[in-house]
């Protein structure tokens, strides 16, 4: 086990289940290696959005009978908005689809990066209302208990939410935005959601002072048993992650590489995934994100592109 | 619910069965001031602070961050009301701590990020409680925290951290409006809080559900009319010469 590899002992029994998940992908892919994504096409939230997902799981592969599961969303703000937040109908279909292929567990939980007030956020993106059984199934990962992970960048110790770490699964469900800091804000970055507030502040993803482009690859690599479903049926452009409008892409993508996974969403927005800098750390080390490696299920690019208009500054 | 809700070593978890940190179980400790389950508190706490003064936000967690700032405040009132000099040595280490901290007047939620309101106005509370003279911070600080305010959430700590200033009197009516819109139960009781620091009333809430997060539990207890929001009005602290006086011996 090299030291990028290292899961301290702390960890370890957390850790216990991970080997047991087949469906993620987890270990660095092989040279040449391809990896699959399926894009649907989704007009709008009333459509059987688990009938999708639960197709394009299973074309994936995944395989979660008996496992923990965790859904992560993005809750950006205090808003009811088509926009903002990960949209309840896809949640809500997520959660549906994972017990439905037989998931022993499935939590919704999210770390928000810009508002301290989880289930506020969540009450206000209306979860409440739409996820069974909302009170026992969703987690503030901002006051979960942590455990220490080693190996970030140089070295230094991340702590991160017992939750995450214990779920067999992570399923980042991002919202398809354009990102001021990063060029675009996608299932990758959505795990800078994963950083508790509590050790890190408010947004978390600054706290170690080593920039946003190399903390996402990292958080793909640590939890490196996960799937991304991205909410394109209405994205953000401009100001994104919070400070964008409204854009309709009326699609969903998904698959268990993540930076391929974005990189493919980052050609339906128009832009070139080799230009953003969390990608091209990904490349190679957490996925794949050539066009030529990703082999692409259900719809094709060409007939979902909505070019997004770009944020008017991003410095990774 | 607060009393039930203390773990067995004396703090509280931002959720019930979970691991104690500094932030909820400063916050509970104020709310239960002068009852056994606060001093309890602050004996767990007590231990957690690190040879560098600063306090460590969780047992689980190394490294002082702003939690460092609630820590003195807690061990203000409990040095106050048991005094023994061990808590007088505590708190002036970590006074120390937070003004080896402060970045031209403001501080931050750990010591690689920018200056945030709520940090800020902690530390200046805290300050402000143990008797420290912020004559060189006060001006920096207030400019920070009025730049920084015109959010619904930051918008409560900056009426602590402002208060008593003209400048706190200035946004009580946009504070009001807020605390009448905002959907987040975290705010409402910051907003509650600032206000009534600065000695402008608010009206309780009536028949709003219990929040689930504890932090936010005893932040609405804290804001309560009859709640001990008192202990965050910094000139309230009445023993803080006999802290000086501690810190001196």
């Amino acid at each position: 086990v090299n030291r990028r590899e290292f899961i301290p002992l702390a960890a370890a029994g957390l850790l216990a289940g991970y080997a047991g998940f087949r469906g993620g992908r987890q270990t660095a892919p092989q040279r040449n290696a391809r990896s699959v994504v399926t894009l649907r096409k989704s007009a709008s939230y009333d459509e059987d959005l688990a009938g999708s997902l639960l197709e394009g799981l299973r074309g994936s592969g995944v395989e979660v009978s008996g496992k923990k599961v965790l859904l992560k969303p993005n809750l950006a703000g205090f808003t009811s908005d088509e926009f903002t937040n990960t949209n309840v109908a896809v949640v809500a279909a997520a959660f549906a689809a994972f017990q439905e292929l037989g998931a022993a567990e499935v939590l919704i939980g999210d770390a928000p990066e810009f508002h301290r007030d989880t289930y506020a956020l969540a009450e206000a993106a209306g979860y409440r209302d739409r996820i069974p059984n909302f009170d026992d199934v969703f987690v503030d990962l901002n006051g979960d208990d942590v455990s220490p992970v080693a190996g970030l960048l140089d070295g230094a110790d991340i702590y991160l939410p017992t939750t995450a770490l214990r779920a067999d699964l992570v399923v980042s469900i991002a919202k398809m935005k354009t990102d001021s800091r990063l060029g675009a804000a996608l299932s990758m970055t959505n795990l800078f959601g994963l950083i508790p507030g509590s050790v890190y502040g408010w947004p978390q993803e600054k706290a170690h002072g080593l920039g946003s482009a190399k903390v996402a690859p990292e958080l793909a690599r640590i939890f490196r048993r996960s799937f991304a479903i991205v909410d394109g049926v209405w994205g953000m452009e401009g100001q994104g992650p919070v400070a964008g409008t409204a854009k309709m892409a009326g699609v969903i993508a998904m698959g268990d590489d993540l930076a391929a996974v974005d990189a493919t969403c980052c050609r339906v927005m128009g832009i070139d995934p080799s230009k953003i800098e969390y990608l091209k750390l990904a490349a190679d080390q957490q996925g794949v994100i050539e066009e030529a490696r990703i082999e692409q299920r259900g719809e094709a690019i060409r007939d979902v592109r909505t070019d997004f208009r770009p944020a008017a500054f991003h410095s990774a | 619910l607060l009393r039930k809700a203390q773990n067995p070593d004396g703090g509280w978890a931002f959720y019930p069965g979970k691991a104690s940190w500094l932030e909820p179980t400063v916050y509970a400790a104020l709310a239960l001031h002068g009852q056994l389950e606060a001093a309890r508190a602050w004996e767990l706490i007590r231990g957690w602070q690190l040879a560098s003064g600063g306090w460590r936000p969780s047992a689980e967690v190394p490294g002082a961050n702003w939690t460092t700032a609630l820590a003195v405040l807690l061990g203000v009132q409990q040095g106050g009301q048991r005094g023994p000099v061990a808590n007088g040595l505590a708190v002036a280490k970590g006074l120390e701590w937070l003004r080896n901290n402060a970045k031209d007047g403001a501080w931050s939620w750990r010591r690689s990020n920018a200056g945030s309101a709520e940090p800020t106005a902690l530390a200046i509370v805290a300050l402000r409680s143990a008797g420290a003279d912020l004559a060189e911070l006060a001006q920096s600080s207030e400019k920070f925290l009025l730049a920084d305010t015109l959010t619904p959430e930051t918008c409560g700590p900056a009426l602590v951290g402002l208060q008593g200033t003209s400048q706190a009197q200035g946004l009580a009516p946009l504070a009001a409006r807020w605390v009448a819109e905002s959907g987040s139960p975290l705010t409402r009781a910051w907003i509650r809080i600032g206000l009534r620091v600065n000695n402008i009333e608010v009206a309780d809430p009536v028949g709003a559900s219990m929040p689930r997060n504890l932090a936010i539990v005893a932040l609405e207890a804290l804001a309560a009319h009859e709640g001990n929001h008192r202990l965050l009005r910094a000139q309230a602290v009445p023993e803080k010469a006999q802290i000086q006086e501690e810190v001196t011996a």
